[in-house]
């Protein structure tokens, strides 16, 4: 399977998760890498969630990559994602690696609605332990499905919808 | 939940899933040691409301009610007039779905309620701390409100259960300012507005582009049906004309740009608006972002006060 780990953010935690998944055989790229822009800037000043500029520059990632299923690590990353998936015909999934917190769920200008489109329109939402499925319970009203290793994410995949993976990949 | 409820909160809800989540969350984590209720009137498909209500903490301890009502039909006053005809308790606490009361805030309501008897009390509300950064878009939506206030909305509010029967609540021909309508009512007949301002309520802060805040604040123009029902409401007003000072300092601004041309001192009317305006994001560098936010302000208060000229004449009264 060819998987998009979409993550503007650099914490280590996407780069394991890409690690985890090659190891099982598949050909996971981390995609959606976020770059330094004065217009980032500018907009985090005026209230934005950032980096929005990053999100034309992922999709277009995503296009040459042409994978089976992207893996979206946050509200902003399933933006870039969904815009792609949804053209494609290819299945996107939300990834909470951490408990969602009240204090940083719409505490930036479209963070709210990044979040809701989020948990609206992509096919799956997955928690990576209790404690993240038990607070998105409480502050999403959603029942993610539980994928606390890169196995659990594979499982996930597979029962999306979207195209086939390609011929000689898992 | 045992006993019959001390008080019942009532919440009207359209649109907004996720902020009522969020608000029940907050309200299942009241300090209020006497037997108490939630009850929702929303709009939500079936779905929505298992997920968001009947999956909640508050439902399963049997302390939360709702009800789904047409969203052909809804409106906030139809639905908080069924919540409080579906609340139990004596005495009904208003807030809104895109709202986090303190945790304090259904303790400090009642106490002042019960400390006087049948009257109405306004708590304090302030804009959500959690979301001061949206605070940087120009065109903000919050609510920022010291008790006692003119309007008593009902992002936190109180009524005697009895006094909203006898009102016969809110009035449903208002589209807008039937919390305004509800209190004034509640004046003239003899009950006073208390103030609990350690009653607490933070108000989402909302930005919107110039289209959407326009689009949002036409309803504003229905205020002139408020005014015609309660001219009383004029002694609030500046020159018993204006709905608030923005709406006085806008029309300045109206004037100038008009006769300021043919007759240059027609250009001092203006004044008041451009000083306001500047300072609205504060001092020093910070006139500047309110100098380039000025044209983006002026369309949306010039279109407010367009559409209350337009209610006015709908209405058959001048509220400006």
């Amino acid at each position: 399977m060819r998987i998009a780990v979409v993550s503007h953010a650099s914490d280590g935690g996407p780069e394991r998760l890409v690690e985890s998944l090659r190891e099982l055989g598949h050909e996971a790229s981390l995609l959606g890498r976020a770059r330094p822009s004065g217009l980032d800037r500018v907009l985090r000043r005026r209230g934005f969630a950032t980096p929005l500029t990053q999100v034309p520059r992922t999709v277009w990632e995503l296009k040459e990559a042409d994978c089976d299923v992207a893996h979206a690590c946050s509200p902003l990353d399933a933006a870039a994602a969904l815009w792609w998936g949804q053209r494609v015909g290819r299945p996107v999934v939300l990834g909470l690696a951490d408990p969602p917190d009240r204090a940083r769920l719409a505490h930036r200008r479209l963070e709210l609605s990044l979040l809701t489109s989020a948990l609206a329109r992509c096919d799956a939402v997955v928690a990576g332990d209790d404690a993240t499925h038990a607070a998105a319970r409480t502050w999403l009203a959603c029942e993610p499905r539980l994928a606390p290793d890169a196995g659990s994410l594979i499982e996930v995949f597979r029962t999306l919808g979207g195209s086939p993976p390609r011929a000689g990949s898992r | 939940m045992e006993g019959s409820p001390a008080a019942s909160v009532v919440i009207a809800s359209h649109g907004r899933a996720l902020r009522l989540r969020w608000l029940l969350n907050a309200l299942a984590e009241q300090r209020f040691e006497e037997p108490w209720e939630v009850v929702v009137v929303h709009t939500y498909d079936e779905e929505t409301a298992s997920r968001v209500l009947e999956r909640h903490p508050l439902h399963a301890d049997g302390r939360l009610r709702h009800q789904a009502i047409d969203p052909a039909t809804g409106s906030p006053a139809h639905q908080r007039n069924l919540g409080w005809q579906l609340a139990r308790a004596p005495l009904i606490a208003f807030t809104d779905d895109d709202c986090r009361p303190d945790a304090d805030w259904l303790a400090r309501l009642v106490d002042a309620a019960n400390a006087h008897t049948g009257a109405v009390v306004q708590g304090t509300t302030r804009p959500e701390p959690y979301e001061h950064a949206i605070m940087a878009a120009p065109h903000v939506r919050t609510m920022q409100i010291d008790p006692v206030g003119p309007y008593v909305q009902t992002c936190n509010v109180l009524y005697p259960r009895s006094l909203l029967a006898s009102l016969d609540g809110f009035d449903e021909r208002a589209v807008a300012g039937e919390d305004v309508g509800l209190s004034l009512r509640a004046r003239a007949r003899g009950h006073g507005v208390v103030a609990a301002p350690d009653a607490v309520v933070f108000h989402a802060v909302e930005s919107h582009t110039l289209p959407g805040i326009v689009r949002q604040n036409l309803k504003w123009r229905h205020l002139a049906y408020l005014v015609k029902q309660h001219p009383e409401f004029r002694a609030e007003m500046p020159l018993r004309v204006f709905w608030d000072r923005d709406h006085l300092r806008t029309v300045g601004l109206m004037a100038a740009l008009a006769g300021g041309r043919r007759w240059p001192p027609c250009a001092l009317l203006a004044l008041p608006y451009l000083r306001t305006g500047l300072g609205r994001r504060g001092p020093g560098r910070r006139r500047l972002v309110a100098a380039a936010e000025m044209p983006g302000q002026a369309a949306r208060q010039i279109a407010e006060v367009a559409g209350l000229a337009f209610g006015s004449l709908r209405h058959g009264t001048f509220v400006l």
